[in-house]
């Protein structure tokens, strides 16, 4: 097999950070707004928007959400819906939400970019009664805490014709063509205390490699996000799965670590001959707390399994549990967990195969 | 003109914790997670330091008041006067 430079496979985004938490900008202004400035990753038509939602007051609002352009001159959307006299955009009421949660809005629309094309995911007001704090107002999710510092794409928040651009984390916000989710849609966090009495007891990452990218991998260690105890002598099991049958096993404790919390830990199987793993077969690789005190998984949940589209593995990655016995699998929640590649292979195809 | 923020009584277990600074509201899962978030944030004076002046870059009428956090204190855990 040919060395893979210890790749790593799984986290949903680069540079995820702890708890997934909410930040949210109300619209309670006829010109408030919130913004979220993006490169479109595709070059089919986009039909759909998505924003996440915290609390809602009142329905006798109508907002918009649109696609507009980016003003070169300072990044801030140009004002103009794409699409001209066939606009791209949707109109809706809270009645259409729930609150703390995702949506997805069909938009009158459809409309297709070039790839690379800057463009703005604009929710404002539209018509009907004017917006008023705790009466008529919606709760935008901007931020989510999703990753460190982040300079594109970006979120904004205009209050009554102020922006404020955020710079501390991914946006929340989606787009989609017919078929296929992008941006970074959001429900929920998912961050369960973990530990050997609980059920489930070990949570893990289900994943699978799509058969024509390759043949054979090994996994030479993990690194994952979790809640790390504070008390000392806890100690927690790795281990990667084929089915229920362990391939390969560590066990690290929270003695060793820089502070308890949520960090990243990082460990390496102590096999000297890793398991060859084979693309198009699935493989787990779980946390499984060892005493009695929690160490809690981190990760994110979004509102269908379509939408893991989105993030880096897709929908063949996602959050598998058991407390013993089989696996229970929620593809619509990705734990912060990644495997660390030592090795993959392509196998050559025969000799004397022409034409075929 | 001051500048305030509330931070409410700490909910029950689990329970979502929410802090709001005008028309931005910050929301955690529950109180664990915003305590590990806020340890992660502040390990040590340096954030402290960076907190004040970011704030007094913000909010120029802070500057040269006095911010006050008092966990005793029955409301208001947080004032700058």
């Amino acid at each position: 097999m040919a060395d893979f430079k210890r790749h790593r496979i799984g986290q949903p985004v680069d540079l995820s950070t702890g708890t997934v938490s909410a930040t949210n900008f109300t619209l309670n202004q006829t010109t408030d707004k919130a913004e979220f400035i993006f490169k479109s990753s595709t070059n089919e038509p986009i039909t759909r928007v998505g924003f996440r939602n915290g609390t809602i007051n009142g329905t006798a609002t109508t907002w918009k959400a649109s696609l507009q352009g980016v003003d070169a001159t300072n990044g801030n959307p140009d004002g103009t819906i794409k699409g001209g006299g066939s606009p791209a955009s949707v109109t809706f009421t809270n009645a259409a939400l729930t609150a703390n949660t995702w949506i997805w809005l069909n938009l009158a629309n459809s409309y297709t970019p070039t790839r690379g094309d800057d463009l703005a995911l604009v929710i404002a007001y539209d018509s009907g009664t004017t917006p008023s704090a705790g009466v008529n107002d919606l709760a935008i999710t901007v931020t989510a805490n999703l990753s460190s510092q982040t300079a594109n794409p970006y979120a904004i928040q205009n209050d009554n014709g102020t922006r404020t651009k955020l710079s501390a984390s991914l946006p929340s916000f989606g787009y989609g063509t017919a078929t296929r989710a992008f941006g970074f849609p959001l429900k929920a966090s998912y961050a369960p205390a973990v530990n050997s009495g609980t059920n489930p007891n070990e949570v893990a990452l289900r994943f699978l490699l799509p058969a024509g990218a390759g043949t054979t991998l090994t996994v030479v260690g993990a690194r994952f996000l979790a809640t790390v105890p504070a008390a000392a002598t806890n100690s927690l099991a790795v281990r990667l799965y084929s089915g229920t049958t362990v391939l390969q096993e560590v066990t690290v404790d929270a003695e060793i670590v820089s502070a308890s919390g949520s960090r990243w830990f990082e460990v390496y199987f102590d096999e000297a001959i890793l398991a060859t793993l084979s693309l198009g077969n699935e493989y787990r690789l779980a946390l499984a707390p060892q005493t009695a005190t929690s160490w809690n998984a981190q990760g994110l949940t979004v509102g269908a399994a379509a939408d893991m589209a989105a993030y880096i593995g897709g929908e063949d990655f996602y959050l598998s549990t058991r407390n013993g016995g089989a696996w229970t699998d929620d593809a619509t929640t990705r734990p912060y967990i990644e495997a660390i590649i030592e090795s993959w292979s392509v196998r050559k195809p025969p000799r004397g195969r022409l034409g075929s | 003109m001051a500048v305030s923020m509330t931070i409410p009584t700490p909910p029950g277990a689990g329970q979502p914790v929410s802090i709001r600074v005008g028309k931005v509201t910050r929301e955690w899962p529950s109180a664990a997670a915003a305590l590990d978030w806020a340890q992660s944030q502040a390990p040590d004076l340096d954030t402290l330091f960076a907190i004040a002046i970011r704030l007094a870059n913000a909010r120029p009428a802070t500057r040269g008041k006095t911010l006050t956090f008092d966990p005793a204190a029955a409301a208001n855990l947080m004032v700058i006067s």
